[in-house]
């Protein structure tokens, strides 16, 4: 079989990868997430974004931070798949895919992200897989979501089964935990760490410092559902002591076509 | 959301300067309808007419959606019942902009029905309600069956029967509206109810004033029961109000729906005695707890922090006049 050709991949996005091609790309994908470990080293000079599925809007991400392979990226979940998909098979030491909320299994059945239940049963191998934080230079922590609060060191993390569907409860996060001061102190303290990076918050501020500069909530995906408006930011560290916050607006709707399953999040 | 405004009418519709304006309006009917027929369809609610007037969406509802309208639908049906209850049925109820609502089937289910029910929409979608209400035994048998005479009143788009009469017209045009409401023999001696489920943010506040301000004048007992935007100062706001006006639906209104605050006062200026206001995520956050586990082990919802900022740019609003003796004053959700 011809090797899948990426590039052909890269210039189809936008539209519907063909699902035999989907199903290469996440077979190739799942390879090389196999080898990553739970907590993914990667060293300066790296960006950090998160994005919520809105793939016009990565475009711009990509055009603000500089598109691949000549920058390091880091990616936090929920985002538009078939694109990173591809972006990760092609430049796999360049971008790093963590694992957001809306990749589970029990997600995507609520939010009906796949019609098709190949594609859907393709994509959730490779949800699975992703990892779950990135170390950057040994001492910044990226990762969605808050902390549970069983997990107190980076070693109990790395040791998280994460090849299977994200639980509710238990490791990886929960809604309706928060952040504590004393819980992010404690964890930044016991593990040398200089800042925990984490997103899945909605802000309205692009960059938010909080808890006594150990922890920065990025938020990269504005206009969440195209209902919120957010600036976004992307956070480019060049090296573990100089952070610098990119804003990016959401992308106009005269842009193409909002896929029909973004409809107006309201009531009325 | 405007796709199924284009009707067929074989009636004259209103040829006003403002109907294609209205199209995003009356779109708005559509939205609302699927909506709850989807919540009601996971089983948020129970709703056994809602499937004859709505067909169910291809596209799933966001979890936060279908919480929001189980909120509001909860919300509106306390207040309705308190209000039914204060008055032991002995009252009338006006649904203005009702839409595709299936309140007076469920009420009649429950027991609890007015002494006549009311709902007026634009032309062009009561044309549509009626055409299926004509359609569906299931919902004309009850309307028949209060019935006392031989033949109901029924031309394009009025429905005019004992205990329930539908009527298309204009909120903004007061005159035609009281005179449809009495030729249905609507009786304002009698306590009533009126309703607006996201309706007055879609005129401007001097024809939502004037409507409550003729609501207030023709009966001296009533209450007002009003759900709609608030808190729009902010960027959410704004954001919205450019979302919908994409969509052809102009947030004409919104200038009220600065705060609680707003909202209560345009009550009380436009002829109410008392006014109270409740943003939705405060109404939500004190439902009754086994209510809540119910609905939110329907579906996961992973982003809290979404439903939260949804429900607290939504509020519900109640106001009344006159009623001392029957302690209107007290009803609350």
């Amino acid at each position: 079989m011809a090797r899948l050709d990426l590039d052909k991949c890269i210039a189809r996005l936008g539209t519907f990868l063909p699902e035999e091609d989907l199903r290469r790309l996440c077979d190739s994908d799942c390879d090389l997430l196999l080898e990553d470990s739970n907590v993914q080293p990667a060293s300066t000079p790296v960006t950090c974004g998160d994005i919520q599925g809105q793939f016009h809007d990565l475009c711009e991400l990509f055009g603000t931070g500089g598109q691949g392979p000549d920058t390091n990226y880091i990616f936090r979940g929920d985002f538009p798949l078939t694109y990173l998909l591809v972006l990760r098979a092609k430049w796999p030491d360049r971008i790093a895919l963590l694992r957001g909320n809306h990749e589970s299994r029990r997600i995507t059945q609520v939010y009906g992200f796949y019609d098709d239940a190949n594609a859907w049963r393709y994509c959730t191998k490779v949800f699975d897989l992703l990892t779950v934080a990135a170390l950057i230079d040994e001492q910044i922590l990226c990762i969605q979501g808050r902390l549970p609060p069983d997990i107190k060191t980076l070693d109990q993390i790395r040791t998280i089964e994460r090849n299977r569907e994200i639980p509710h409860e238990g490791a990886f996060w929960g809604a309706g935990w928060h952040f504590g001061a004393k819980v992010t102190d404690e964890f930044v303290h016991i593990n040398n760490l200089k800042l925990i990076c984490r997103a899945h918050q909605l802000v309205y501020e692009d960059c938010k410092m909080m808890l006594d500069e150990k922890m920065v909530v990025v938020w990269s995906a504005p206009n969440y559902c195209y209902g919120c408006g957010n600036i976004a930011s992307i956070t480019v560290f060049k090296d573990v002591n100089t952070r610098e916050p990119k804003l990016f607006r959401a992308v106009p709707d005269s842009e193409p076509v909002i896929p029909p399953r973004t409809t107006m999040p309201y009531f009325l | 959301m405007a796709s199924h405004s284009r009707e067929s009418c074989f009636s004259t519709c209103l040829s006003s300067s403002c109907d294609t304006d209205d199209e995003g309006v009356r779109g708005t009917c559509e939205d609302a309808s699927l909506c709850k027929r989807f919540a009601v369809s996971i089983g948020y609610w129970h709703d056994p007419y809602i499937e004859h007037l709505v067909r169910l969406s291809k596209e799933r509802k966001a979890p936060e959606i279908n919480r929001g309208y189980f909120a509001r639908v909860h919300g509106v049906s306390q207040l309705i019942k308190a209000f039914l209850r204060k008055t032991e049925c002995h009252c009338q109820i006006l649904n203005l902009g009702a839409g595709m609502d299936t309140t007076f089937w469920k009420l009649k289910d429950e027991g609890l029905l007015p002494k006549k029910y009311f709902e007026v929409d634009f032309p062009m979608i009561v044309t549509r309600k009626l055409h299926i209400i004509k359609s569906k035994p299931l919902l004309f048998k009850p309307i028949v069956e209060l019935h006392s005479e031989d033949r109901l009143k029924m031309d394009g788009h009025v429905l005019d029967s004992k205990r329930y009469a539908i009527i298309g017209a204009d909120l903004r045009d007061l005159s035609e509206l009281e005179e449809k409401l009495k030729k249905c023999n609507m009786n304002t001696q009698l306590p009533t109810l009126l309703i607006t489920e996201c309706v007055l943010v879609y005129m401007t506040p001097e024809q939502s004033a004037n409507l409550l301000k003729w609501a207030a004048s023709s009966f001296e007992t009533a209450m007002f029961i009003n759900y709609e935007q608030v808190n729009m100062d902010d960027r959410f706001g704004q954001v919205m109000i450019e979302n919908l006006r994409r969509r052809q639906c102009d947030l004409a209104g919104v200038e009220i729906c600065k705060s609680l605050e707003s909202q209560k006062e345009r009550l009380l200026l436009n002829g109410w005695e008392m006014a109270s206001a409740v943003n939705m995520m405060e109404l939500y956050s004190t439902l009754p707890r086994a209510e809540v586990n119910r609905i939110e082990s329907l579906e996961f919802l992973d982003e809290l922090e979404l439903l939260e900022q949804l429900m607290q740019h939504y509020c519900l609003c109640w106001a009344t006049r006159g009623g001392q003796d029957l302690g209107l004053k007290e009803i609350t959700y």
